[in-house]
């Protein structure tokens, strides 16, 4: 991790991301105080990508780990906001006073605070409508701007939990999030209002007013304003002490005063230090999510300090050594008003040779420090004098000037937001302003919301205005850059990149379909029968449970001593990122084993969920009887909840289409029997995707399978002849947790063939399109050899047989560690290797972290010497 | 019929020649925006106190964007417009006293002050409802007063102050009553409201009460509540087709029943207390859809549909009124009769389609 700086992309970052030293990952935890030893959060923008924050696949990142650590921890807000909330902790929105009701409501501990109107940015972070459609339906249609996505997420729960109390103020404040704010107390929201005093402009008319001025913004205000906002905060401080049942006193108070007074003092310094180079240290994206975090610490006291001091101590060497992510020696300096409503500007104009040289992102009053001499209260209220948006648009633009010339900027570039109350009256101010005083030139115009790629006339505004400044400079000359779209990270025409890449597709098509009207249905097992959810017209997606980034605010929930896949599946549900959760009409579920069956009864209680029971004893005559009814049961259900009637038509069609899928992916996993390997077991392992019937999955499975033809034609081999061929069986390896593969692969063998269910097992046999396709499919499914069934000869019998078929010379069997049923019937594995098979044998039980890699290594490796 | 609405053009018209006569002796003239200020302050100090609500036009609306950008409301941009142009009644405007009632009016306010260099005395009025709220309106008017008094060199008089106040109550009873009786064709109530804004409260009260006892018996088809922005004078394209539907309008906004209800006497109020007594008084007439939270707003709504029986609710907003637009989905879950939301602006290719909207509402009403 010591190259130079630059700006990368988020596939970039990923593969970075292997690099990242685990000391550094051990540093970045969240909520210390709730979560004996915080819970991890660094993870790469890419993983946010796939799972729908689409944005980020057009933006360009720092490459420093300062910087991927500022995003991650921005990015899991989200995580710490549901995770505080599971555990009792309070939590509060504070909403359009950016910057001061955060620093009266960090004195309650244990409790939490963020912002409703930081969702405005949402759209554009996830590119996902579904947040403005929602606010559509309840009357905040798109003449209002883009705050209008905090209602869709107070209806839809998506991007934070409900909040115990919200508080709004209001006054001098903006028509749109006014409007925006009583509306989501329509929707039965708890909101205290309280009143946001507007700050006159001194005047020889207002002579009987008393003005003072701000004690560090110097920002004249009328006396009587003050007075008035410390009751209203006084008001604040009586509804928390209510709503927690905790006393506030003014200690807490002065040391919530001097916490801010931290973090804004570092962004301070952050600014001042970067903006006043000639050649940044950082880029204007890491710069804007920093300045953010000074309103309210990004909903975490104790981390967000420590964030912004490895991200200044970075800036800082960059500095010393002469190093910048920027590549020309003299970037364009841009003053930047208003924070874009698609970051994705802030890309272009630095790929176009542009810099941001300062900013006025309407909270610049949170960048000067509350006086710790006064009142706490007093001195809140003070630095809220300092807000460019409580008083006229003059005195925007004064401190955009004085700002603009203070770093040296040679332009400024507006972005407004069509429909905002405040944008169509500043605009003109401002430009007047800045081109009277400072003589450059300014560029103002809207930025329209536009998923998927910036906007044309947007892009074009941004190259015209850096030739402009160019040449301004005396260069005259044309700046293109390419503008990058969403779905430009996946090559469509190879099928490798295709699947390594195919979540991503699957959200934008999931969610596609739902709006279509297609309901969703998601699960978690093998066996549940996906023939049938396509029969009642329902997409079926198998639910996100492999990432070890959620394992941990599972743990704060789920006990810890459970297999990783459980926790993991229902971190993803506590923290809301599962984007094929969030939108499922319905989750079936199963009882595979007494983990699972617990935790879909906690499940339960927040989402729609049918539990198939599965007979565990499959070679008794009543076993399947029952199954059967219990698919029957589903049936039912389906055809209840999606409102369908599920035909044996409707049935054959759907196991014709399944069946045509698992022959493809039967095809695809045959190809592993080639002596020698022509394709890896990571290549095959990228067949693990989600979405069943994605019609573009299947015309790339087939172009997967003709590419790996091909290139073997062509005399490639993955392999040599006498390379160790590994046959891996035990627990499913979902994309995220292959390490076991990518080391055996590493370690010179090849993972021939997975017996397990991320491999060939649950596709092996079709349903039988013959007899009554109901119970085709009960008994398809049925015949899974899976460790939760006793006896389950069934699992040595396919292992005997792939064994042959893929000429394995070893046998590894995972185990995830607490996945009992797995653990325990490797006894009898082990013995069927070793006896019957006689191959070498080796058991790794471990977890989703990487913890153990080094050690898996050496074993693996001397597994793969004596095979 | 014609003669009512000729009586009324004749009274306007005197009203602007006294204005004329007023301006031509040294007079000075203050405008005011929003109904909740006590507009009898101003009589006090010797200035001609009027609402502004004239000049609703697409042209002005055009002139108003040379100063701001088309996505504002229309209101707002025909005041910079006509005062840009110094059309009509705002030619006559010496001060403005600016009541911060939204963002937009806020910063109309502010390009009034520095665009135009009209002298504005700003007055905040709270959007929260709360005891502090009203001191605070209470205090902001009382300086404001103060700074008037300073710039005209001129003490208030409390008696004028009183006087004019007590022709106001009496007008505002008699209006309030006209309105809720649907005693005249919607087009007369609406002329006789532009009117209440603006003219001398002695003189309108002594026409209105000659006038009321001559309104020809008016026989609605049937009622519906009319709500939403401000309707000025020109603004008229849902009064007109309302009354020539017959159909009685109960107007809950700021130009009609909300402009006229919670007046109350001061004839017990001491002199000291009169500026703080109009303050409160004005602060707690029927409260606005801006105010946080805005359940009186719909309880009035609710209880007005069950004192009038009226058939539907008429929810009419300006073009980027976020205060009211954004409650048309809140509006039509909250009650059991039709609402219709029409949004305008006041060019004239909105006329076509707002007439076809509002005809096709009234006809499934009726």
């Amino acid at each position: 991790m010591k190259e130079k700086p630059q700006r990368i992309t988020s596939g970039e970052w990923e593969t970075l991301m292997p690099k990242v030293p685990e000391e550094y990952q051990a540093q970045c935890t969240f909520l210390r105080p709730l979560v004996p030893g915080g819970v991890r959060y660094l993870f790469s923008p890419y993983e946010y990508s796939c799972r729908g924050d689409t944005l980020l696949r057009r933006l360009k990142f720092d490459s420093g780990l300062p910087s991927l650590r500022l995003w991650a921890f921005l990015f899991s807000e989200k995580d710490r906001l549901f995770l505080a909330k599971e555990k009792g902790w309070k939590i509060f929105a504070a909403m359009k006073d950016l910057g001061q009701v955060p620093i009266i409501s960090y004195a309650v501990p244990e409790s939490l605070t963020f912002y409703a109107d930081e969702l405005w940015w949402a759209p554009c972070f996830s590119e996902e409508p579904h947040l403005l459609e929602a606010a559509a339906e309840l009357g905040a249609t798109e003449d209002l701007c883009y705050v209008r996505a905090a209602l869709g997420a107070y209806k839809t729960l998506d991007y934070f939990p409900k909040p115990d109390l919200s508080f709004a103020g209001v006054g001098s404040c903006c028509d749109d999030f006014s409007a925006v704010m009583q509306l989501i107390e329509w929707q039965g929201n708890p909101i205290h209002w309280w009143e946001i005093p507007t700050r006159f402009e001194e005047s020889p008319l207002l002579k009987n007013n008393t003005f003072k001025k701000s004690p560090y913004g110097d920002s004249p205000y009328q006396e009587s304003a003050v007075k008035f906002l410390v009751g209203q905060y006084e008001g604040i401080v009586k509804k928390l002490e209510e709503v927690t049942g905790k006393k506030i006193s003014k200690k807490d108070l002065r040391e919530s005063v001097k916490g801010f007074n931290r973090i804004r003092g570092l962004v301070r310094e952050l600014r001042d230090f970067v903006y006043s180079k000639k050649r940044p240290p950082l880029p204007g994206l890491e710069m804007l999510l920093a300045e953010f975090i000074a309103l309210h610490y990004c909903s975490e006291p104790w981390e967000s300090i420590l964030v912004m001091e490895d991200l200044l101590s970075m800036v800082r060497k960059r500095v010393d050594r002469g190093e910048s992510p920027f590549k020309k020696e003299d970037p364009v300096r841009v003053f930047w008003v208003t924070p874009p409503t698609d970051a994705a500007i802030l890309t272009l104009l630095e790929d176009l040779g542009g810099c941001v040289t300062g900013s006025e992102y309407l909270i610049s009053h949170a960048f000067y420090p509350l006086d710790e001499s006064k009142p706490p209260l007093e001195a809140v209220a003070e630095n809220y004098m300092d807000d460019p948006m409580i008083g006229a648009s003059e005195f925007r633009a004064r401190r955009i000037v004085k700002e603009a010339k203070r770093f040296g900027a040679e332009g400024v570039m507006i972005t407004g937001i069509f429909g905002a109350s405040h944008c169509p009256y500043e605009e003109r101010v401002i430009t007047q302003a800045v081109q009277k005083k400072l003589d450059i030139p300014v560029v103002a115009f809207d930025v329209p919301y536009s998923p998927g790629k910036l906007s044309e006339q947007v892009v074009n505004r941004v190259q015209g205005f850096v030739e402009l400044l160019r040449s301004r400079r005396g260069v005259q000359e044309c700046v293109t850059s390419a503008v990058m779209k969403s779905n430009e990270l996946i090559d469509t025409s190879d099928p490798f990149e295709y699947f390594r890449n195919s979540m991503a597709r699957e959200v934008d098509y999931v969610r596609d379909e739902k709006r279509k009207g297609r309901d969703i249905t998601g699960i978690y097992c093998e066996f549940t029968p996906r023939d049938l959810m396509l029969a009642a017209g329902s997409i079926t997606v198998c639910l996100c449970g492999a990432s070890q980034r959620t394992v941990a605010p599972a743990e704060t929930v789920l006990p810890a001593n459970l297999c990783p896949l459980i926790k993991s599946s229902f971190g993803y549900i506590l923290t809301n990122r599962c984007p094929f959760y969030v939108i499922s009409d319905l989750i079936v579920a199963e009882t595979t084993c007494d983990g699972k069956k617990k935790m879909f009864e906690i499940l339960a209680e927040r989402k729609d969920t049918h539990v198939l029971e599965l007979t565990q004893k499959v070679e008794e005559d009543e076993a399947f009887e029952h199954w059967f009814g219990e698919i029957k049961k589903l049936k039912k259900k389906l055809e209840s909840k999606f409102k369908v009637k599920i035909t044996d038509e409707k049935l054959r069609e759907a196991i014709k289409q399944m069946n045509y899928e698992r022959s493809l992916l039967v095809k695809a996993q045959q190809l592993g029997k080639n002596k020698p390997s022509i394709v890896s077991g990571k290549e095959l392992s990228l067949l693990r995707y989600r979405v069943s019937g994605f019609p573009d999955h299947l015309r790339m499975l087939e172009k997967f399978i003709d590419k790996i033809e091909e290139r073997a034609a062509g005399g490639y081999t993955f392999a040599p002849e006498h390379a160790p061929r590994v046959l891996l069986t035990g627990c499913p390896t979902a994309q995220g947790t292959e390490k076991v593969i990518e080391i055996i692969e590493e370690s010179g063998g090849v993972v021939v063939v997975q017996e397990a269910c991320s491999g060939i097992k649950p596709i092996e046999k079709p349903v039988s399109e013959k007899g009554d396709p109901l119970e085709a499919i009960a008994r398809k499914f049925f015949n899974i050899p899976c460790s939760c069934m006793t006896p389950n000869k069934g699992r040595t019998d396919l292992i005997k047989r792939l064994a042959s078929d893929f000429k394995a010379n070893a046998v590894i069997d995972l185990v995830w560690q607490s996945c009992h049923t797995y653990n325990i019937e490797s006894y009898f594995i082990e013995r069927f290797v070793r006896n019957e098979l006689e191959l070498p044998y080796l058991k790794i039980e471990t977890d989703y972290s990487n913890s153990d890699r080094e050690q898996l290594r050496v074993r693996i490796q001397t597994l793969l010497e004596i095979s | 019929m014609k003669d009512i609405f000729k009586e009324i053009e004749r009274v306007s018209c005197e009203e602007f020649k006294a204005l004329d006569e007023f301006k031509s002796q040294g007079g000075k003239v203050a405008a005011v925006f929003c109904r909740k200020f006590p507009v009898s302050l101003l009589q006090g100090l010797g200035l001609w106190p009027l609402r502004v609500l004239s000049g609703a036009t697409g042209h002005a609306e055009s002139v108003g964007e040379r100063i701001v950008r088309p996505d504002v409301c229309p209101y707002c941009k025909s005041i910079i417009g006509n005062f840009l142009e110094k059309n009509s009644i705002h030619k006559h405007v010496d001060i403005i006293v600016g009541l911060i009632t939204c963002d937009q009016v806020r910063r109309t306010l502010e390009r009034l002050s520095v665009d135009l260099k009209l002298p504005v005395f700003p007055v905040q009025l709270p959007a929260t409802d709360s005891k502090e709220s009203e001191e605070y309106y209470i205090q902001g008017v009382i300086n404001a007063i103060q700074n008037i008094s300073s710039y005209l060199d001129k003490e208030i008089d409390i008696n004028a102050v009183r006087k004019d106040w007590e022709y106001r109550v009496e007008a505002a009873e008699i209006m309030a009553e006209l309105m809720w009786k649907c005693s005249a064709l919607p087009l007369i109530t609406h002329r006789l409201n532009q009117l209440y804004a603006w003219a001398r409260p002695s003189g309108f009260l002594k026409f209105i009460r000659q006038l009321v006892p001559k309104l020809p018996e008016f026989t609605p088809n049937f009622t519906v509540i009319t709500t939403g922005s401000v309707l000025c004078n020109e603004d008229d394209t849902l009064i007109r087709i309302l009354s020539e539907r017959n159909v009685c309008f109960i107007p809950l906004n700021c130009t009609g029943l909300n402009m006229v209800e919670g007046l109350e006497s001061i004839k017990e109020v001491p002199d000291n207390e009169i500026i703080a007594a109009l303050s409160r008084i004005n602060y707690r007439m029927p409260s606005c859809i801006r105010v946080r939270p805005n359940t009186k707003v719909y309880d009035r709504l609710a209880e007005a549909l069950e004192k009038t029986k009226a058939r539907g609710i008429i929810l009419k907003t300006l073009s980027f009124c976020d205060l009211w637009y954004t409650e048309k989905e809140r509006m039509k879950r909250s009650f059991d009769v039709p609402v219709l939301v029409y949004d305008s602006t006041y060019g004239e290719g909105d006329i076509g389609r707002a007439s076809t909207r509002i005809e096709t509402f009234l006809e499934a009403l009726s």
